[in-house]
């Protein structure tokens, strides 16, 4: 594999249940098939990791904790090939977590034989979640249009200014339309990131994943589908991924 | 407000938290409606705490937002216990919420915490975070029982095999599976899938309901909100489910009826029968 530009992006919400894994499995599919660049997608919630179950690698006995854990492992022996031809690297649902300092050194070491590194990240503020902010070149936060959700982004946005590091933008996840939701041009006021997509509530969904797999593959042009694949696009136009897709490839 | 004046260690309260190692899945709705009816509609004395240091939501669910004084200030010694109690207005719930600016906490004060306010109340829910860590644990491990909320899918039904596990390793039971937002599509988990999975009952299945997200908008649980929604019959049935076996302390029916058994005792006449 010839040596990518190796940027770093964390997927991060201080609130749970948003959509981060339906995030990172959908850009990661979408990134790799359509705009041809080389992504692995790295399941970084140690407690409960799901990316596997999303993109259907979830028996996989090497794990990120095993990559990590063997002294000179190399990529290989954890990456698992979805059928995208995203790269993939599940966590372990029974060993032990990640220690801090661990993840780091890891992504430092790995990291040039990928265009881009998609970190999925836990939710909360602890270890974990910080190592990955410190770990990534740019965030992605995802959130919906709620009180609680909405001032989990903004903790977000202040743990990322924080850490100096580049928010791409949010990406309000599971918008219903309906009038209970917080304004969308509230949320650009109180916020001091762009909004960089907005992916309508959508059945099919929690019908991919029950299917283990992305809802861009399983229902490509279902509302969700159609604005992943809108998001993957306005992703391709921030700075650190202009030069990327026609570069390489 | 001052909390129900009895002495500690008289009484202890049963210790409910609220646990899904998966995030979204709505404990903290379950649990906000839990303590306005177990307060309201059931009558015990009860007290719910977000345990959710990182990310604390109670107080959207209860208008409480943010208030001035926060378990992060009680727990760090900055106020009393009892200053951080607050109590909700509409059902009498007391409430302890945490900061929302990413204050320092003292976790490990946690326990002595419990031990103060378990003789105040019948009842005390613990709101928890969804982060399988260090501070889950020993919220798991101070609790009487756990009550586990998981959606119908994969992702949900896997974090809650570990809470189950992280349950047994603490010696805690298991009250129940919550079932929460459950939309009875055929891509679902079914029931039955779901308890031979987890080895564990499902006592509860709570509809997907707009209402929930109207609430939460409004600031009310959704029981007061919209009492007759899909959502609030299932919780007021779930409320009543919990205290079977547990009757309410110290209300007023038994202790006159103490009464008329002491009449009926030394008088053998007949007062209420």
């Amino acid at each position: 594999m010839s040596e990518g530009d190796g940027k770093v992006i964390g997927f991060i919400s201080v609130k749970g249940g948003v959509g981060k894994t339906t995030t990172v499995s959908n850009l990661g599919v979408i990134l790799t098939k359509e705009h041809k660049l080389s992504c692995v997608a790295v399941d970084c919630n140690a407690g409960v990791p799901n990316l596997g179950l999303h993109l259907h690698t979830a028996d996989a006995e090497n794990t990120l904790q095993d990559a990590i854990a063997k002294v000179g492992a190399t990529l290989p022996d954890a990456v698992r090939i979805h059928s995208s031809g995203l790269h993939v690297i599940p966590g372990s649902m029974s060993k032990t977590r990640i220690k801090p300092g661990e993840l780091l050194a890891w992504t430092n070491n790995h990291i040039k034989k990928y265009d881009l590194v998609l970190l999925d990240s836990p939710p909360g503020a602890g270890n974990e979640p910080l190592e990955i902010i410190e770990c990534s070149d740019a965030l992605i936060i995802i959130s919906s249009l709620d009180f609680p959700s909405v001032s989990a982004a903004i903790k977000s946005v202040k743990l990322a200014e924080e850490k100096e590091k580049t928010v791409l933008g949010i990406v309000l996840n599971r918008v219903r339309g309906a009038g209970d939701e917080l304004n969308v041009k509230d949320v650009k006021e109180i916020i001091s990131a762009p909004i960089i997509g907005t992916i309508p509530e959508d059945y099919k969904v929690p019908e991919a994943i029950s299917r283990n797999m992305p809802v861009v593959l399983y229902a490509p042009n279902s509302p969700a589908g159609k604005a992943y694949r809108q998001l993957a696009a306005n992703l391709m136009e921030t700075d650190i991924l202009k030069d990327m897709g026609r570069g390489s490839a | 407000m001052t909390p129900p004046e009895t002495p500690a260690g008289e009484n202890k309260a049963r210790i409910i938290s609220v646990i899904s190692v998966k995030g979204g899945v709505g404990k903290t709705t379950v649990a906000s409606n839990l303590g306005v009816l177990m307060s309201r509609a059931y009558n015990l004395k009860t007290l719910i705490i977000d345990c959710d240091y990182d990310m604390p939501c109670l107080g959207f669910h209860l208008n409480l937002i943010d208030p001035d004084i926060t378990l992060h200030d009680a727990l760090g010694g900055r106020f009393p216990l009892d200053s951080a109690i607050h109590v909700h207005t509409d059902s009498g719930l007391n409430a302890i919420i945490g900061s929302l600016s990413s204050e320092p906490i003292n976790a490990g004060e946690m326990e002595n915490a419990i031990k103060q306010l378990s003789g105040k109340y019948d009842l005390i829910l613990l709101d928890t975070t969804p982060s399988l860590d260090s501070n889950l644990k020993n919220i798991i491990s101070l609790s009487d029982e756990i009550l586990l909320i998981s959606s119908p899918d994969f992702p949900s039904i896997s974090g809650s095999l570990k809470a189950i596990k992280e349950a047994a390793e603490c010696g805690v039971k298991v009250r129940g599976i919550v079932l929460n937002r459950v939309r009875k599509k055929r891509y679902e988990l079914d029931l039955q899938e779901i308890e031979e999975t987890l080895g564990t009952k499902v006592i509860s299945s709570i509809p997907e309901d707009p209402k929930v997200y109207e609430a939460l908008s409004q600031k009310k649980p959704v029981f007061l909100y919209a009492p007759n929604s899909p959502s609030g019959k299932e919780l007021k049935k779930l409320a009543g489910i919990l205290i079977e076996n547990q009757a309410p302390k110290k209300i007023k029916p038994s202790r006159i009826r103490a009464l008329a058994l002491r009449i009926n005792k030394t008088a053998n006449y007949p007062l209420f029968k």
